[in-house]
């Protein structure tokens, strides 16, 4: 399972409780898809998995609005390898 | 103090003990005495510098911050003399490196210190006033300031001549706090902001504000920003202090944003990094603030048993009726749990692991079991407990502002079960 999948998985599984399939496109943050402490627990869960911390100053929307730029933000930092 | 070790021999991931022959009950065993066992080690003693720094804080808590408290609590005064005391002692900047003017400490330490401030200083109002400076307007400029800003407004907050507040309640944003409504739009070399701010700590003093505003609605909370406000930005007012119930030491008010100009070098952060500025700030803030209660409960606690052995009716002192001593047991054990509480969460804060969890725990434990603490107090001091002029009854008012603040118990609640997958 690539990352990507797996926040996929995190996201609509535990953060939604399974009540919604995520693609990489959806957007998270408009409509309160995942609000501002959903969105702090995915931040830890994308900490745990990658053994990474992520600056507090890049949690803007413009780096976690969609499953897919979640994962070029981090691709960018070079803490991703894609699979 | 506290370095505990949670490997695979030590604990399964719910945090039941598993290491040979340690069960939840020796681990408790462990705060009065050291474990180690297969290289796993919980170890809850201070070491001698932290106890050293401590007492110092207990002592000169005592000795300079104790004068006049039911007087000023009844008048509603701030003194600032205690500030500047405050700040010489070195209180107002162990959060802040030296090249800032402060003198960083680690953060068990300062813990510690927060704790020894809370027992010796009656005045609860000025241990909250010092802990929202340090940890709601100090850090976030430490944290996410430019070097200018940093330069400009740390060493003079360190030196206590700044006084800092933090800016986010709205009058129709309390707990929904990112619907906030203040408004901040780009205009030429700036922002002009509009909009209120309610219950603001030492917003009619002070001198520089970290004030929340959108600057860009359409993307909802994930468009707040902060911004470094200071007095004199025309466009920005104040309402006189509000009579409130407790914490009567430290002034708090309204403040007033119309069409106040905000130069681009007063934004703090990035535009749209406001949510997790302030996240950041309150993780922080819970832990310290609630620090200095813990340090309140334990004076209380010595007051009750000190009442309670000297106080003597029907030929005995009231310590002896069951009615009593209960009370007392109860304070105790609400004081110790709550301790290990925060404690836990300090250690975790200082591994730079999160405490989400923890801290909301703690929050939740801690500001209620005050609460419940100053009522027992009150009876067991019986019409003593009740008039203003023993400070027993000043505890209660104290106690109820931290059910409210950083953020209600209700959504404490809120934060534990939704962490809990509900
Ligand atoms: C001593 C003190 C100091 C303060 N200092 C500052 C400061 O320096 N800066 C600042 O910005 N603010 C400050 N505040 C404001 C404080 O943060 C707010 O009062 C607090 O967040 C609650 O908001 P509210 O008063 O609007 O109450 P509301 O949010 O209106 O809550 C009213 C009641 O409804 C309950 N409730 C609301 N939503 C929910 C929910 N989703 N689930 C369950 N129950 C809910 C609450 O628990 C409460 O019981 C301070 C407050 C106090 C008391």
């Amino acid at each position: 399972m690539t990352f990507e999948d797996q926040l996929k998985q995190f996201i609509s599984q535990d953060l939604l409780n399974g009540r919604v399939e995520v693609d990489s496109e959806d957007s998270l943050l408009e409509d309160d898809m995942v609000d501002s402490l959903g969105m702090l627990r995915l931040v830890m869960h994308i900490e745990e998995k990658l053994g990474i911390k992520i600056p507090h100053e890049d949690l803007i929307i413009e780096n976690f609005h969609t499953v897919g730029v979640i994962v070029n933000y981090l691709d960018e930092r070079g803490v991703l390898t894609k699979s | 103090m506290f370095s505990m070790d949670p490997g695979p021999t030590a604990y399964r991931g719910d945090g039941q003990v598993i290491a040979a022959g340690l069960s939840p009950n020796t681990v408790y065993l462990a705060i009065k005495t050291k474990i180690s066992a297969k290289g796993t080690t919980l170890d809850f003693e201070w070491n001698e510098q932290q106890n050293a720094f401590y007492e110092k804080v207990v002592a000169f808590a005592r000795t300079e911050l104790s004068d006049d408290v039911v007087q000023r609590d009844s008048q509603q005064v701030f003194n600032r003399d205690l500030w500047r005391k405050c700040a010489d002692f070195g209180l107002l900047g162990l959060s802040i490196p030296e090249a800032y003017g402060g003198s960083e400490k680690e953060v068990m330490t300062i813990l510690r210190a927060m704790e020894g401030l809370g027992y010796g200083c009656p005045d609860n109002g000025l241990t909250f006033a010092i802990n929202a400076h340090i940890w709601t307007s100090q850090l976030p400029i430490f944290q996410f300031g430019s070097e200018a800003q940093r330069q400009k407004y740390l060493p003079a907050m360190c030196r206590g001549e700044l006084i800092g507040a933090d800016a986010f309640t709205e009058p129709e944003a309390g707990s929904d706090v990112f619907s906030l409504q203040t408004h901040a739009k780009k205009v030429d070399g700036g922002y002009l902001l509009n909009g209120r701010k309610s219950y603001i700590t030492f917003g009619p003093v002070a001198d520089v504000v970290v004030l929340f505003a959108n600057t860009a609605p359409e993307k909802g909370k994930w468009g707040i920003t902060a911004f470094l406000i200071e007095k004199d930005f025309p466009g920005f007012t104040r309402t006189p202090l509000r009579d409130k119930m407790g914490m009567r030491t430290v002034p708090m008010g309204d403040l007033i944003l119309e069409d106040c100009f905000v130069p681009e070098e007063n934004r703090l952060g990035r535009e749209g990094a406001g949510i997790s500025i302030s996240q950041s700030a309150l993780e922080w803030e819970r832990c310290f603030i609630l620090a200095s209660q813990l340090g309140a409960m334990q004076r209380q606690l010595d007051g009750a048993v000190q009442y309670a052995r000297e106080r003597r009716q029907f030929n005995q002192p009231i310590g002896k009726f069951q009615s009593v001593s209960n009370r007392i047991a109860d304070m105790k054990v609400r004081l110790e749990t709550a301790r290990l509480m925060l404690y836990k969460v300090g250690w975790l804060k200082s591994q730079n692991r999160s405490a989400m969890m923890e801290a909301a725990i703690l929050k939740l434990f801690l500001s209620e079991a005050f609460v419940e603490s100053s009522l027992d107090a009150i009876r067991i001091n019986g019409g003593r407990g009740y008039v203003s002029e023993f400070g027993v009854e000043r505890q209660l008012r104290d106690a109820m502002g931290g059910v409210i603040y950083g953020g209600t118990s209700d959504i404490q609640r809120n934060i534990i079960s939704r962490l809990l997958g509900l």
